[in-house]
């Protein structure tokens, strides 16, 4: 068959690519001192702890250094990052309180239907600071606490006190260190035992401002025997200057609870995305991911699982789809502790137009553990000869009483399935499409239908040009 | 001498917490040239001369410190040659013969002309419990529809320092084969680049392992393709016993242009004691879209079905492993011709068992 | 005193119970048949007779010889002289088939054997097997047909030649040709040296040339019925239904 590439256009991302402005904001300067984590912190009227621990935070930064592997990020200069803009609006419960372009804004995102249909409860995030919040009345009935992070600081101290950033230490890396200086906004939810919410959680993260940076943490407690999914969706229209995401994600899921976690990330391709994300389990537990990235100019993304409890397992899987302009570093990290442990990663990617696509994973099975098991498989997909997939897959084995398998492929859409569809009629470049849309399914179908639907229409959008 | 740098380094870095991007090195050795070079007879059709370097832009698999090493040092270099069009089916036999307290820095190229094919057996020995320093730099560089069958065994005893640098490159329709079989030594850094310049030329790698003791096995292999249509086959099958320790990288890159190029790597490791430390890396670097890159590990103990089936037939649980452990062996051991050479690892091998 | 002495066996796999009190004797060079609907639990026997470690014996007790197996390795088995079949041998690259038998008749006896006297006894196995001899030199089970499978199941069924061989399903997936050859092998070992039988089969092509001695019937979990060779005619006429039935009445 003839070398024909599909004529691909650039993708028509008129759906996340509006803006308000932001002129009534409240913003700090750009750049990251220790006045401005101080303004920040008195902003926010943070208990004294807490201020503390953004300076002892923004020190760590300082002295870290940036990652010598991994996508290049030269191009983020924290100088010009604004670390802290504050809409004009407290956090609302209620939508037609929400001030009219923010709504505007979540409306043509389709959050407010969505939170209609299937959800049961709500959170939407305009850049530094939740602007709405609401759950179901037969969800707080359970006990389950979803709210902002700054609520949960006034009302839920100890908790938060006791759970923020151990997970994650400042230390852990430079963005880490960052995250805890200049946090802001964010999730917190607290599930109580033996307490199963039926139908998804979800926040949605809106980064409006230009040059701004965000910041947000999440903190999910799922007390034992406990059931929960969240849901995460993230935009933000494209700047021609660069915007940061340093959020850091903190999840506890506790004996024999079950906690899902569902990103779709659409950051625009300005993003430097240089997310956290990591859960720990204890006896009994099920921690599964699902994870979709399209958008971003860069990512560093690698959910990590610590099977701490006997029998705990995690699930973990991912799609990411590197197209023009993108380098999108993603995969997972799992800590295999407890007795009988399983973890199992299924990763894909797909390369275009001249994006680079890296699977990095490690898994670690520590000398104490006894009877683990643990596979990876990843796969991925070549679309054209200017892009680049790379996979990078650790493996860290301390004990004998372990069991590990991996598999990994790298190639191109086969010309004989191309070739195949087009003889029933179908042009080529549609049965492209299809055939990246069935390489995804594995991952799609993990996915709310809405999300599903969304994701299949990113690789639509990405495959013809919409 | 001084050793100093980092050895084996990662082509693509990642996560310095793995500790797998490079082996940092900083120690002094003696060298005193002491150790045994054997050469058996020459076969008709290859030549053996002294001092060359012709091969100085292959680069090797342990990286550019061992370059300097081999610079600092002077070391001479053997250069052996099969002829144009010539098929050598003799082996060329090298015995290292080392003994207690050596320490030794040698260097070969081996050059196989135009159609040519070469065998060279590569033999590391010294008594068990001995120590020293042996490091060694193998340049291949096959030309048009060449072959060069390399085969590395390290017999050395358990205390010495080796490092095995292998670099080689491939034109059209060449072949490069090598079989290493890493039984001994105390602390290993063995690296192995391959650059497949040539169009259908093919690089296939097996490797044995046997980890022991307190032993360090440090790999290090990159394989390029540039050249359409090339391939390459990585193959390890390797098992671990007591507080051994085994890094394996193991990186193909599809380099942008090697179109139809297909790459394979796998690696079965037998586990067998609760104090080992495995790490494995098996990469695939890719910048070609219509090229095939595949890996696939296996780590672990003993399946139960396959103990089942063992023990069905009255063989108890070490008696298993250890017969586990030489079959994984014998899946090398087998491609290797020379009957003395096979002698020796077998004995080897039941020695320590 | 029998050979095999299984007294009401429960055997689990996993958290579910698949034997529930299965009493069975076994005597010196006697063949016994096992016949019963797929899932009745018959390869379980099997496994929980040579001790599979995923098959739990939770009640009962198996005797070999007069003494108590339950809780011996499968090794210890081997070694007193009990042998299984298997539906699905494991494959085992690197070692080859005639070196894979030599070391386990080593390890059962504990004493080595004379080469010449091993390669003369292994060559007149293959011959009763129609097995052609490059086969003792590839590696254990790999890249070997279904049939050549069972084949070198029963070439170390002759070469090890145990006091108690259970075949599991040997005959299953064979054309008639190999079912055939098979069971010459079976009957070798049968005849001329008197060994005792438990042949796990849901057909009856591998017992037309055997002497049969008593058919069991095994019917979810429990043997249902025992019987004499005649029931094997009877099963291989009418099925089970007729156990099938009798069941479901209790």
């Amino acid at each position: 068959m003839a070398e024909i590439k599909p004529d691909v256009k650039d993708i028509d991302r008129s759906l996340y690519d509006f803006r308000y402005d932001e002129k009534d904001f409240y913003k700090v300067k750009e750049g990251l001192t220790e006045d401005i984590v101080r303004q920040i912190s008195k902003e926010k009227n943070d208990p004294e702890w807490m201020t503390e621990f953004r300076l002892k935070a923004l020190e760590t930064y300082n002295e870290q250094k940036i990652p010598e592997w991994g996508p290049d990020i030269s191009g983020l200069n924290m100088d010009d990052i604004v670390t802290y803009v504050r809409p004009n609006t407290g956090m609302k419960g209620k939508w037609s309180e929400v001030p009219d372009d923010i709504k505007n804004t979540f409306e043509r995102l389709g959050i407010p239907d969505a939170e209609r249909k299937s959800l049961a409860g709500v959170g939407a995030q305009y850049d530094s600071e939740l602007v709405y919040h609401n759950v179901k009345e037969e969800v707080l009935a359970q006990g389950v606490v979803y709210t902002d992070m700054e609520s949960a600081l006034r009302d839920h101290e100890d908790l938060v006190k006791s759970h923020f950033m151990k997970l994650v230490p400042p230390t852990d890396h430079k963005f880490a260190a960052l995250h805890g200086a200049v946090w802001s906004g964010g999730s917190f939810v607290y599930v109580p035992a033996g307490v199963k919410v039926e139908i998804p959680l979800q926040s949605y993260f809106r980064l409006n401002a230009p040059g701004a940076g965000q910041f947000e943490h999440t903190l999910i407690i799922v007390e034992e025997g406990a059931d929960l999914h969240f849901i995460e969706g993230c935009s933000a229209p494209k700047y021609s200057v660069a915007n940061l995401h340093a959020g850091c994600v903190e999840l506890y899921v506790g004996k024999n609870a079950h906690l899902r976690y569902s990103t779709i990330e659409n950051w625009s391709k300005n993003m430097y995305n240089l997310n956290t994300k990591r859960a720990i389990c204890e006896e009994g537990a099920t921690m599964e991911w699902v994870s979709g990235s399209f958008g971003s100019h860069v990512s560093y993304l690698y959910p990590t699982t610590i099977l701490k409890g006997d029998n705990s397992h995690m699930e973990f899987t991912g799609i990411t789809f590197a197209g023009k302009t993108q380098n999108l570093d993603t995969g997972a990290k799992v800590i295999q502790i407890g007795k009988n442990t399983a973890s199992s990663i299924s990763s894909k990617s797909i390369s275009k137009d001249g994006g680079i696509s890296t699977y990095r994973s490690s898994i670690t099975v520590m000398p104490q553990a006894k009877n683990a098991k643990a596979t990876v498989s990843c796969q991925s997909l070549m679309l054209d000869d200017i892009s680049v997939s790379d996979t990078v897959p650790a493996m860290d084995i301390r004990t004998d009483d372990a069991d590990i398998g991996h598999e990994a492929k790298i190639g191109r859409i086969s010309d004989d399935a191309v070739f195949y569809l087009m003889s029933r009629g179908i042009s080529e470049n549609e049965a492209r499409a299809m055939i990246v849309s069935g390489f995804a399914n594995p991952v799609s179908k993990e996915l709310p239908l809405e999300y599903a639907v969304e994701m299949n229409n990113l690789i639509n959008l990405e495959m013809t040009g919409g | 001498m001084e050793i100093k740098g980092v050895f084996n380094p990662l082509p693509t870095l990642t996560w310095n917490f793995l500790d797998l991007n490079g082996v940092g090195i900083d120690e002094t050795v003696k060298l005193n040239n002491r150790g045994d070079l054997v050469i058996q007879d020459l076969p008709n059709g290859v030549t053996v001369e002294k001092d060359g370097s012709l091969l100085d832009d292959v680069q090797g698999g342990v990286g550019p410190e061992m370059e300097n090493l081999m610079k600092r040092e002077n070391v001479p270099t053997l250069v052996i040659r099969a002829q144009k069009g010539k098929t050598v089916s003799e082996p060329i036999c090298l015995d290292y013969k080392l003994g207690e307290g050596d320490g030794l820095l040698r260097k070969q190229e081996i050059i196989a002309e135009e159609g040519s094919e070469i065998t060279v057996i590569m033999n590391y020995t010294s008594k068990r419990n001995e120590s020293g320093f042996f490091g060694i730099q193998t340049k291949l560089k096959a030309e048009a529809g060449a072959t060069i069958h390399l085969v590395k065994t390290n017999l050395l005893g358990d205390q010495y320092l080796h490092f095995d640098d292998i670099g080689a490159v491939t034109a059209d329709d060449a072949h490069v084969d090598i079989i290493q079989m890493e039984l001994g030594g105390g602390r290993n850094f063995i690296g192995v680049q391959a650059d497949l310049y040539g169009r259908k030329s093919r690089f296939d790698g097996n490797v044995g392992y046997l980890t022991r003791g307190t032993q360090l096995l440090d790999m290090n292999y990159n394989i390029r393709h540039h050249g359409k249509k090339s391939e390459s086959e990585l193959i390890l099958n390797g098992a671990m016993m007591d507080k051994s320790v085994k890094n394996f990288r193991g990186t193909i890159n599809l380099i942008r242009g090697a179109k139809g190029a297909v790459g394979d790597e796998q690696e079965n490791v037998l586990l067998l004691s609760k104090d080992v430390h495995n790490k494995s890396l098996p990469n695939i670097l890719c910048s070609e879209e219509d090229v095939e890159g595949t890996h696939g590990a296996t780590i672990g103990r003993l399946s139960e079905d396959m103990l089942f089936y063992m023990e069905s037939r009255g063989i108890s649980e070490r008696e298993a492993e250890i017969l586990m452990t030489k079959a994984r062996l014998n899946n090398v051991n087998r491609m290797i011709q020379d009957v003395n050479t096979l002698g020796r690892i077998q004995q080897f091998i039941e020695e320590v068992l | 005193m029998a050979l095999l002495d299984v007294r009401n066996l429960s055997v689990g796999v996993e958290d579910s119970e698949i034997l529930h009190g299965v009493t069975l004797e076994i005597n010196k060079g006697e063949t016994h048949v096992l016949m019963g609907p797929n899932g009745a639990g018959k390869s379980t026997l099997g496994y929980a007779l040579m001790g599979n470690p995923n098959y739990k014996v939770t009640g009962g007790d198996i005797f070999f010889n007069g003494l108590s197996i339950k809780d011996e390795s499968a090794d210890k088995r081997a070694k007193a002289g009990m042998f299984l079949s298997f539906q699905n041998p494991l494959e085992v690259p690197g070692i080859s088939l005639s070196s894979f038998i030599r070391n386990s008749i080593v390890q059962q006896s504990g004493e080595k054997i004379k080469y010449s006297e091993f390669k003369k006894n292994l060559k007149e196995a293959m011959e009763v097997l129609s097995f052609d001899s490059s086969y003792k030199d590839r590696d254990l089970n790999v890249g070997f047909s279904g049939g050549e499978k069972k084949k070198a199941e029963i070439l170390q069924l002759l070469m090890l030649n145990p006091k108690l061989a259970i075949l599991d399903e040997t005959d299953s997936g064979l054309d008639v040709d190999a079912v055939r050859t098979v069971s010459r092998g079976i009957e070798e070992y049968q005849k001329k040296r008197d060994g005792a039988l438990l042949i796990i089969t849901h057909s009856t092509r591998i017992l037309e040339s055997l002497n049969v001695d008593y058919t069991h019937v095994l019917v979810k979990g429990k043997i249902v019925e025992t019987g004499d060779a005649s029931l094997v005619t009877e099963i291989n006429e009418h099925g089970f239904e007729r156990f099938i039935g009798g069941q479901e009445k209790d």
